[in-house]
């Protein structure tokens, strides 16, 4: 008995998984069998893969198919199997991936799954594909790739006919101009946050413009790079060339916010070398705040479901806003707050929890600020991203908010003089180990942003002022 | 045409092939058998599915399976071996399922010009 073998694949977390398909059918009343721990959506293709035989004049083996997915052991879902069946059945073996989706009328469609396990496929060692045809950006991302690409499954039939060409790039969205941001020390504070890779936490009365400055935050993040883009495109199956942006509401839950073991991401995979902006932070749920912490020691998060155990890449930069208190007036310069110090503690005891803790940078958001123009931030923020990967080549670090503190001291060298300066200031307000490397660290990038190659007692001045805006809020309960 | 045109034509290409027709459309409790055909010392139950348009093999459940053993079990009284057979047929010609199991495997499949 003939049995066919095509490769396919899927993806675990941004992982690939290869999966050999072998094709068989002997003898007996006609069925259509798929084992191997085969979900809903793959079990599906039957339907699909008999009719756009059929759009070919061509028809499924009499008699019992059975296709078996290998290893048996990994549950498969997806459409994207449907290619491999058809091309088994008209064309036999191969030993090229191959991926796509099929509908009834023969046409061959990408889906996001597709081209999750394209790239992810890509990036393990895979070159030789037969796929959908694919967008001219998302073949950019591939260069070494050989695909093979089809638009109806009748072009598996003539090898000689004309090749689909990749159809063109998705359009760049449009993003929201960090111009609209008012105040000259909020628009410094973003691009801090943005130039050193910094946490940054947005404090201030309702209606000030905290989640707009946060929703503008990525029109000074550099555009992604071709290795990045990859990544984006393991994890999510879309590919931009803005970094992705995810905002998110406090009303998430656990699994939608780190992702589920059954293969969909969660919001921290979705903002992976992008933003997360998390509105109204302390209100998110306690389980999602305190599993955050894991997820930015790591920069990944484990999700098991049963038997598997999927891990996610999770690098992202983190902008959170919050109000001061319960009623959101504490510190306005007219209105009075309604909440009793207790409340106020309790509020603000969210933020200095174990997430809070690696927010570097806090800012208190004003009305009335001052504002001035910044000229060309992106430009500014790509240069110190330059800058810092140089510095600590080597070393895993890339930015200065991605640096451990127990390696500050050693990896970002403070002279004597600056060195006093932080010494008098940790003196005077009390500061904890913790909070000198913070400052360190944002002194460092406050330093890059303005070209200087040492840090002087004015950036320090200036980063130490991102760290008093949570002293201030408790020393107006007292 | 008659109501049973198509269990006519599988009934004399049996006969053409040598087997010896013992009974068509036989009733039992367990429900209907449409040919029951002897050839040597081997005994056939055949079930005919004709349709237009579509395979009529897939007509053919398991549960259709099952009465046609438990119908064959009940004519044998149980004391001899049996075969099932199942011809799909469809206005282009037939495809003749030999030994079919209750599992729905067979031993041999051929395509016969019934017409």
């Amino acid at each position: 008995m003939e049995i066919v073998k095509v490769w396919s694949g899927l993806t675990y977390g941004d992982a690939f998984m290869p999966v050999e398909m072998q094709l068989t059918y002997g003898p007996g009343l006609p069925v259509f069998h798929m084992v191997g721990m085969v979900t809903e959506s793959t079990e599906e293709a039957k339907e699909r893969v008999r009719y756009a035989l059929k759009s070919i004049g061509r028809s499924m083996p009499q008699g019992r198919v059975v296709v078996a997915f290998l290893p048996s052991e990994l549950t498969k879902s997806g459409s994207h199997f449907d290619l491999a069946i058809v091309y088994g059945f008209v064309k036999g073996s191969s030993d090229r991936l191959i991926v796509g989706e099929v509908a009834l009328d023969g046409s061959v469609r990408t889906t996001q799954h597709s081209l999750r396990v394209i790239a992810s496929a890509y990036r393990s060692g895979w070159r030789k594909f037969i796929c959908p045809v694919l967008p001219q950006d998302v073949v950019g991302v591939m260069p070494e790739a050989d695909f093979f690409m089809v638009e109806h499954v009748q072009q598996l039939l003539s090898d000689s006919g004309e090749k689909p060409s990749p159809t063109s790039s998705s359009d760049v969205p449009a993003l929201d101009a960090f111009e609209d941001v008012q105040g000259f020390g909020l628009k410094q504070a973003a691009l801090t946050a943005a130039a050193g890779w910094h946490h940054l936490l947005l404090m201030g009365n309702p209606g000030v413009g905290k989640t707009m400055v946060a929703e503008r935050m990525n029109a000074v993040m550099p555009e992604l790079d071709n290795s990045e883009r990859l990544d984006v495109l393991c994890t999510t199956g879309t590919l931009s060339a803005v970094r992705p942006y995810r905002f998110t509401s406090w009303t998430s839950t656990p699994a939608g916010f780190f992702g589920s073991a059954k293969g969909v991401a969660g919001e921290v995979t979705l903002a992976h070398d992008g933003i997360l902006v998390m509105d109204e932070f302390p209100q998110y749920r306690k389980d999602i705040l305190e599993g955050l912490r894991t997820v930015m020691d790591t920069n990944s998060v484990i999700s098991s479901y049963g038997n598997q155990r999927i891990v996610w890449p999770a690098r992202f930069l983190l902008v959170a806003t919050s109000n001061p208190c319960p009623c959101g007036f504490l510190g306005h310069p007219k209105k009075v707050c309604k909440d009793s110090p207790y409340q106020v503690q309790r509020y603000l005891g969210r933020l200095s929890g174990p997430v809070a803790d690696r927010i570097d940078l806090h800012y208190w958001v004003k009305a009335d600020e001052p504002d001035a123009k910044l000229d060309k931030p992106r430009d500014r923020v790509l240069e110190v991203w330059h800058r810092q990967r140089e510095r600590w080549q080597g070393t895993g670090f890339s930015h200065a908010g991605q640096i451990p503190g127990d390696r500050v001291d050693e990896l970002i060298s403070v002279s004597p003089t600056v060195r006093a300066a932080l010494e008098n200031a940790v003196e005077k307000h009390g500061l904890s180990k913790r909070e000198k490397h913070k400052i360190i660290r944002i002194s460092r990038t406050i330093a890059d942003l303005e070209g200087h190659v040492d840090i002087t007692v004015a950036h320090l001045v200036q980063a130490l002022s991102y760290r008093m805006v949570l002293p201030w809020l408790r020393s107006l309960i007292q | 045409m008659s109501k049973h045109f198509s269990e006519d034509a599988v009934a004399s290409l049996l006969v053409k092939r040598g087997y010896q027709i013992l009974a068509q459309n036989l009733l039992l409790p367990t429900g209907e058998v449409d040919i029951v055909a002897l050839r040597h010392t081997e005994l056939v139950f055949v079930e005919v599915k004709y349709r237009t348009g579509f395979d009529p093999a897939e007509t053919i459940s398991k549960k259709k399976l099952d009465r046609l053993v438990s119908s064959a079990l009940l004519y044998t009284a149980g004391q001899r071996s049996f075969r099932i057979d199942v011809f799909a047929c469809t206005p282009q010609g037939c495809t003749w399922y030999k030994g079919v199991s209750q599992g729905g495997n067979c031993q041999g499949m051929e395509w016969v010009d019934l017409w």
